[in-house]
């Protein structure tokens, strides 16, 4: 192994006899360095949680999310409603569950719309450059200038209040950050060798984004989007809060939060829970974003 | 009839203080199966002139005629037919393949986008190139990171010559290799061109290495022919004032008959809208008030076969023929 | 056989020195036991391939290694007579003071130029300002002393000392490494250590740069380490060779030694798949194989699976340096005394 055994010669020696010595691709690589990571699998554990409580609502829900329990409104944490009851007498412990069902899925929906346009944009702006890059950055720096939340108020005014109205107008905030960090990636792997070895051989365009400059380009996109998905989680409970897009009695958990909030005093309980998935739900979106960076990072190879 | 003649090629570059002449003037011409060297440093446009030729850029002005097409300015459609006959090896065998791809579909690639046949027959190809590069079949799900250098040159080699081209561009396809890998590449360079008659056109910066592998050499100095020959003939015989220094510079790795070192003063003058006389006036240690006024000297046969472009040439040729 | 005079103290004197890299991933030994030293006005070209540890040789002896994830494994390294390293069981205090020690050696005692020119000096700063800092920070001198010393370096590599306030962005390849040379020789120190320095420029201003170092050796009378892959360069400018391989000296003497009568397989090999500017050749004959990977090197001779005159026997055992000349030593069993040809 070397010509001098050392103590970490024989540790490597040890721990190589256990492994299996799998192939090594950079996916794989990263992988791994994400998994040593405690904080990258915490947020990982609090994602897939807060996702398998979404699907599986209907079986963990002790109640639905409207059954009223006339005789327990406004009552605080028990044994029968661990979240208490709100004003109408329902779980709030249900709704907190059901709330997952709304909330991510717009938010994973609108990232990805915003991943799809942004993405094509910001691709064909790194690949072709000059005047046309210079065009569509000018555009989406006008359109990015627009505070996000507005824009998709303004969208959903237009288009009418419901949930996929509320998908568009969010992606219509996000799409300029997203085209950006498109065109950023690809910037930098766009001056390759194999990109000019790639047209020597005949390739296309089409072929040269998609098959080459995207898949070596997907470290900080993958990151982007991880981030994007916790910034939309905030950006769907703050519109649902101001009583755009989700409307009661869905149990969004923003939309939670604006009922409960004339109860801030008498029965807190009742904003606090909501409050916590939220933040639960960023962080762990947060956590496993920094996971990313940190396993992405060429440096560290 | 030769397969490959330029003529008067140029390739500028618009830059933000004027205009680059990366390529200015270049004309010879190349017949089948042998290989021309084309030697200079950096900055003299060697890059650039074998991209051009392939159309990996479009030329300024010029004629580039491979097999008797124009291939400069034939349309896009036309040259996608040509294409497959004209193909590159590239210099950094790292950054020439997609990291992402495993041997195995870096080499089909090219069969792919030109859809040179089935799926099996595709796969059969990959493993008879790789056996004839001597890259051993059990490397054919491997990723380039997982090799060492001259194993990934012979992936780029294989790549380049899945669509059986005529003629192939090599890129410094050496340089960054080490010393005993180089001349594992070099032989098989060669063996390659002997058994599937290839016409090379062999660029570097390495005068001992083109001086072992070309037929013919072409020295280049800012965009510009400055001497053209035989290679033996060369190595025997400099004309040229940048050639002969060239030369000279190299480190010689023996201790026993040195050669006299030329060194030249000053550095490269700019690319950059140059002015219209001899480029090399200002180092070179022959030259003349007339040198700095007249235009740029032509290329003129001042024995049999070989080439230079020097004001003084006619008039220095006594002294330089001995 | 020679008069020795007097001998005076070697400037770098290294010996059984072992360096690893410890990754999560594994153990890269870089330097496995490697001996020699400097004299007062050597210049010691070490030769070797991509991985041979030449670099982290010239690192350690810096003392500039990152460490973790490297660490000097056991092996003496003395810096005109004084130990650099310190044995595992060292206080942290000791530690603190050597590397203050160090501080004030590099640049005075032993300097390092690096191989590319392009990332080695300061953008935002002066190229006379650059030269001028590492004399303020070894000389008692005033600032304009100091800046008078930085003109004269300019001068003596060959740049008109009016560029002072120029910025690198503004010279070429071969004008920032003669600046990187100013800098390394501005306080005249007793090595030099060159780290493939001209390997990143054009053949003709390589050809500048080591007449310009030739000279400069002979006026300060500075030894030199100089790290180079390439035979002519040695042959150019060097009076010792060292080649290297796996982490090893696999052959180390004078230049006439490696150059006239190498024995080492490896030192042949290289010298024979070199293609020759006087000699016409039909096929070169490479050293076969590939780089031994230096996460898995053998207990044996590491040169082994590439040798072309290896036998069973050297799977036997690791072969040691053996004194074949006055000065002269091969790692090989089949090392012969050069005067039983």
């Amino acid at each position: 192994m070397a010509k001098i055994t050392t103590s970490a010669v024989k540790k490597i020696n040890s721990r190589r006899k256990g492994e299996k010595r799998g192939r090594s691709t950079p996916a794989k690589d990263a992988w791994r360095r994400l998994i040593r990571n405690k904080m990258a699998i915490v947020g990982m554990i609090i994602i897939i949680a807060l996702i398998l409580m979404a699907i599986f609502a209907p079986l963990i829900a002790p109640y639905g999310y409207s059954d009223m329990d006339v005789i327990n409104m406004l009552s605080g944490p028990s044994k029968e409603h661990w979240f208490g009851t709100d004003q109408l007498g329902r779980d709030m412990l249900s709704r907190c569950i059901y709330g997952a069902r709304i909330t991510l899925p717009i938010a994973i929906f609108t990232v990805a719309v915003a991943c799809l346009f942004g993405g094509v944009l910001g691709i064909l702006c790194a690949y072709f450059g000059g005047q046309f890059d210079n065009i569509i950055m000018r555009i989406l720096d006008i359109w990015g200038s627009i505070p996000g939340i507005m824009l998709s108020i303004a969208v959903v005014a237009a288009l009418g209040n419901n949930m996929y109205v509320l998908v568009i107008g969010l992606s219509v905030g996000a799409v300029p950050n997203m085209a950006r960090t498109f065109r950023g990636a690809i910037f930098t792997v766009v001056d390759n060798d194999y990109v000019e070895a790639s047209r020597s051989i005949g390739a296309g365009n089409f072929r040269i984004m998609f098959k080459h400059l995207l898949p070596n380009a997907v470290g900080p996109v993958i990151l982007a989007v991880v981030q994007l998905l916790g910034v939309e989680v905030l950006c769907v409970s703050m519109l649902s809060f101001l009583g755009v897009g989700v409307q009661p009695p869905t149990p969004e958990w923003g939309s939670l939060l604006s009922t409960s909030k004339e109860f801030l005093n008498t029965a807190s309980y009742l904003c606090i829970f909501p409050g916590i998935f939220i933040v639960l739900t960023v962080l762990g979106f947060n956590l496993l974003g920094d996971g990313l960076r940190d396993a992405l990072d060429p440096r560290l190879k | 009839m030769a397969l490959l003649e330029v003529s008067h090629l140029k390739k500028f570059f618009q830059v933000k203080t004027g205009l680059l002449h990366a390529v200015d003037d270049v004309s010879f011409t190349l017949e089948k199966g042998k290989t021309l060297g084309i030697v200079g440093e950096s900055g003299c446009g060697k890059s650039t002139l074998g991209k051009t030729i392939i159309r990996l850029t479009d030329p300024t002005s010029g004629k580039v005629v491979f097999d008797g097409q124009d291939v400069a300015t034939c349309s896009a459609k036309e040259f996608k037919k040509i294409q497959p006959n004209m193909q590159m090896i590239f210099q950094d065998p790292y950054a020439s393949l997609d990291p992402r791809l495993t041997v195995m579909e870096l080499i089909a690639e090219p069969m792919k986008i030109y859809k040179t046949g089935r799926k099996e027959k595709i796969y059969k190809k990959v493993h008879d190139l790789m056996d004839l590069v001597q890259l051993a079949e059990r490397f054919q799900n491997s990723y380039p990171h997982e090799l060492d250098g001259g194993r990934r040159q012979r992936i780029g080699i294989a790549r380049a010559l899945a669509l059986n081209p005529q003629f192939v561009v090599c890129d410094e396809p050496v340089s960054a290799l080490d010393v005993s890998i180089q001349a594992q590449v070099l032989n098989l360079l060669q063996d390659l061109q002997s058994e599937l008659q290839l016409t090379y056109m062999f660029i570097t910066h390495d005068m001992s290495v083109v001086k072992h592998i070309s037929d013919d050499i072409i020295v280049m100095y800012l965009g510009q022919i400055v001497e053209k020959s035989p290679a033996k003939e060369l190595f025997k015989r400099q004309y040229h004032p940048y050639t002969k220094a060239l030369l000279s510079a190299i480190p010689v790795p023996s201790l026993h008959d040195r050669p006299e070192k030329i060194i030249l003063e000053g550095e490269l003058s700019s690319p950059i809208n140059p002015k219209n006389h001899c480029r090399f006036a200002g180092r070179c240690a022959f030259c003349t008030k007339e040198c700095r006024q007249l235009p740029a000297p032509e290329l003129k046969e001042l024995t049999p076969g070989h080439f230079v472009a020097c004001h003084r040439s006619e008039e220095r040729k006594g002294e330089l023929n001995t | 056989m020679e008069e020795i005079i007097k001998k005076s103290a070697p400037v770098v004197e290294i010996k059984d020195l072992v360096v690893h890299y410890e990754t999560y991933d594994g153990v890269v030994a870089a330097v496995n036991g490697v001996s020699f030293s400097i004299e007062p006005k050597d210049v010691l070209g070490l030769v070797g391939e991509t991985g041979a540890g030449k670099t982290t040789i010239a690192l350690s002896v810096m003392q500039l290694l990152p460490m973790p994830p490297s660490r000097i494994v056991q092996g003496s390294i003395k810096l005109d007579g004084e130990e650099l390293i310190f044995p595992s069981g060292a206080k942290k205090a000791e530690k603190k003071a050597m590397e203050k020690k160090m501080q004030e050696y590099r640049g005075k005692k032993v300097s390092m130029i690096f191989q590319d020119p392009m990332t080695a000096l300061n953008p935002v700063q002066p190229i006379g300002d650059q030269i001028s800092e590492v004399i303020e920070l070894h000389e008692k001198m005033s600032k304009s002393e100091a800046e008078g010393r930085a003109c004269d370096m300019l001068e003596m590599v060959g740049i008109r000392a009016e560029r002072y306030k120029d910025y690198p962005h503004q010279l070429s390849g071969g004008m920032k490494q003669r600046v990187v040379i100013a800098i390394a020789l501005a306080c005249s120190p007793e090595l030099l250590i060159a780290d493939e320095p001209t390997t990143a420029l054009d053949v003709t201003i390589q050809a500048q740069v080591l007449d310009m170092m030739k000279d400069l050796r002979n006026r300060f009378g500075t030894a030199m380490l100089l790290i180079t892959h390439d035979f002519g360069i040695v042959a150019d400018i060097c009076n010792k060779c060292a080649v290297a391989y796996a982490g090893e000296i696999v052959e180390i003497g004078s230049v006439e030694d490696i150059f006239d009568r190498p024995q080492h397989p490896y030192t042949i090999g290289l010298f024979d798949s070199i293609p020759s500017l006087t000699k016409d050749v039909k096929r070169l004959t490479p050293v076969q194989g590939l780089t031994v990977d230096p996460n898995d090197l053998p207990q044996y001779c590491s040169f082994y699976d590439r040798c072309s005159k290896c036998t069973e026997e050297c799977k036997g055992c690791d072969p040691k340096l053996v004194e074949v000349g006055p000065g002269h030593l091969v790692k090989c069993i089949f090392a012969h005394k050069e005067d039983e040809e």
